[in-house]
């Protein structure tokens, strides 16, 4: 299941321009690239928003939904921007309370799950008691219990973040410890060889090694801490965006609904991307950890510099085929000339 | 020459007794409950709101097969419909993705939309637009989506280059090479996705029916909390849990007995 997620980078965004635009250390041509990332970044959004409202207006069509109930993308905009109320205002304040509430909840759950997959690594017994049951509980509808976790801690901030670091924990905890665990055995043995401890072990090779995993998890958690803190403020505080989506429903407001739907869409995926993007960033700094997918059979393969991650084969089968690749590289990507 | 002899002590201690994962994975379950009596027992003594393990099970025992059951079959239903379409449409769109390379980006980024859609806010939306069980069905449909997108895609994407140039050779298409190589590569990626996307139907389902409906786990818990039978609400969370975890299990072993190939990790 890890590979899966942490596959879900490589399908879902980076492509091969943005990449380049983004990736390429040094400090030449910044306005270039800068531009490009930018040039790219907006296209991919516009191709997202295009697709969306698609779908949106072919689902109202497919399921013949009434006009009453059913609201288009244009309606959504007519009432949030066009009217004379303004009504987008009287969103501010659950906005803010909601993205604090899941903010709170996917960092207190991260946390807590690097923090024990590291305590695994460094006290095994402990993984084999726990690992079977945090993968049972993975799998558990956590969000079905808030009735009984606000009947223990309340109805405050307290359980709201419980509910959403709960909703977090499972999964990141499996996902990190797991990588952590996949570390290369040549990797560990030439730390044992030079009489590395635990600890430093730990420190240069498992943790650098499970960083793609724990971001994969933090962009896979994003969207789940939403809906913990959702399901919490609707079963719990009634505050915030979760509870007014409910109300609306209650009272019949379709044009409510349907705009803290399209909003709370909006946040998540933009916490998606933010964490997408500081993803790459920092993965910039761990250039060796980076990974490529190799043409040739579609195996990874370590790169040394960041650039195109698919379409291209890996050193050892470029050399093996005997292809056309000569070296040749474009002015902006030639290593600078040692002195 | 240690990391040698290290590590076979270790597949020899593994050899040797095999059951020590399934005991020290039961001794976590032991100490949960552990913990549990414990707390109830000090802290949250006389916290009606904390019942104690055999409180639970001693509720459980008395609602009984015949209040359980039915709710059981309600939601199992409902979200077997949902993991039915769900995965159908997820690995239609997947198919699609790697037969036309043009429509790959906007559908990955659509299913993308799917998963950061969070299914407390679409709920309320299909609670309106469908009538019965179907916005249960399509909760539990959209909660599993993605994920089975992305292990098709995986799946598909990894298949054997040689077998699919084989198919080249003979004059095959995408669609041959699809049929014939790739789906069956794409099996071990499916059935790991798929083993999440059994729990997850369960919990789209619970959720459609805390929006409203006449019966099933979800509405059994709501019913419980308001009637302030903390005692039954555990119970119920407990036996959604039991459910969920079947679901993952029977997953798991389909998956095993059709892709007996496949390396059991993770």
């Amino acid at each position: 299941m890890t590979a899966v997620y942490s596959a879900v980078t490589d399908l879902t965004d980076g492509t091969a321009a943005d990449q380049d635009a983004l990736g390429q250390p040094g400090a030449g041509n910044w306005p270039r690239r800068a531009a490009k990332a930018v040039v790219v970044s907006v296209a991919r959004g516009a191709l997202t928003l295009v697709t969306v409202i698609a779908a949106w207006y072919a689902f109202l069509a497919i399921f013949h939904v009434q006009d009453f109930v059913g609201k288009t993308p244009l309606d959504v905009w007519r009432y949030l921007v066009d009217a004379p109320a303004g009504n987008l205002s009287q969103f501010y304040q659950p906005s803010l309370i909601t993205l604090r509430d899941a903010g709170l909840g996917l960092a207190a759950g991260t946390v807590a799950a690097v923090g024990a997959s590291l305590s695994f690594v460094l006290w095994r017994v402990a993984a084999a008691v726990v690992m079977p049951m945090a993968m049972v509980l993975r799998s558990v509808p956590l969000v079905a219990m808030t009735p009984l976790i606000v009947g223990i801690f309340g109805r405050d901030l307290t359980a709201i973040t419980i509910i959403a670091a709960l909703v977090t924990f499972f999964p990141t905890l499996v996902n990190v410890s797991l990588a952590l665990r996949r570390t290369p055995q040549e990797s560990l043995d030439l730390c044992h060889a030079y009489g590395a401890t635990p600890l430093i072990t730990l420190w240069k090779v498992q943790i650098p090694n499970a960083l793609p995993a724990l971001f994969a998890s933090l962009r896979i958690a994003a969207p789940l801490a939403l809906t913990g803190a959702l399901l919490a403020e609707w079963l719990a505080t009634g505050q915030g965006l979760g509870n007014q989506i409910i109300t609306a429903q209650a009272q019949s407001e379709y044009d409510l609904l349907w705009s803290g739907v399209v909003l709370v869409t909006l946040y998540s995926m933009i916490l998606y991307d933010l964490i997408g993007l500081a993803e790459r960033m920092i993965m910039r700094r761990f250039g060796a950890v980076l990974t490529g997918r190799c043409s040739h059979d579609d195996h990874p393969y370590p790169r040394h510099q960041p650039g195109r991650r698919r379409g291209r084969p890996c050193p050892a089968h470029r050399r093996a085929a005997g292809s056309h690749d000569d070296g040749w590289l474009p002015a902006h990507r030639r290593p600078r000339h040692p002195a | 020459v240690t990391t040698i002899a290290r590590r076979t002590t270790d597949t020899a201690a593994t050899g040797l007794d095999r059951h020590r994962p399934l005991v020290l994975g039961l001794s976590g379950l032991v100490i949960l409950v552990g913990v549990w009596q414990l707390l109830t027992a000090t802290v949250a003594s006389g916290n009606i709101l904390w019942p104690t393990p055999w409180q639970v099970l001693h509720g459980m025992i008395t609602d009984g097969w015949g209040f359980y059951w039915p709710n059981i079959q309600t939601t199992t239903w409902e979200a077997i419909q949902g993991f039915l379409w769900g995965n159908l449409l997820a690995v239609a769109v997947a198919v699609v993705t790697v037969l036309i390379p043009l429509l790959e980006r906007p559908l990955l980024r659509l299913s993308v939309v799917t998963y950061c859609l969070p299914i407390v806010a679409i709920g309320p939306i299909f609670a309106i637009i469908f009538s019965g069980e179907e916005p249960k069905v399509a909760l539990a449909a959209i909660a599993f989506f993605f994920p089975t997108v992305v292990g098709t895609v995986v799946g598909l994407r990894s298949s054997d280059r040689t077998s699919l140039d084989l198919i080249h050779a003979f004059g095959g298409g995408s669609w041959k090479k699809i049929v014939k190589v790739r789906l069956w590569a794409a099996l071990p990626s499916l059935f790991a996705a798929l083993r999440i996307a059994g729990p997850a139907a369960m919990l789209g389902a619970i959720i459609g029916e805390d929006l409203g409906g006449s019966s099933g786990l979800g509405v059994a818990m709501i019913n419980a909390e308001q009637t302030l039978d903390i005692t039954r609400t555990w119970g119920i969370a407990i036996a959604a849990t039991v459910v969920a975890g079947i679901a993952f299990g029977i997953v798991a072993l389909l998956g095993r007995l059709v892709t007996p190939w496949a390396r059991a990790a993770s």
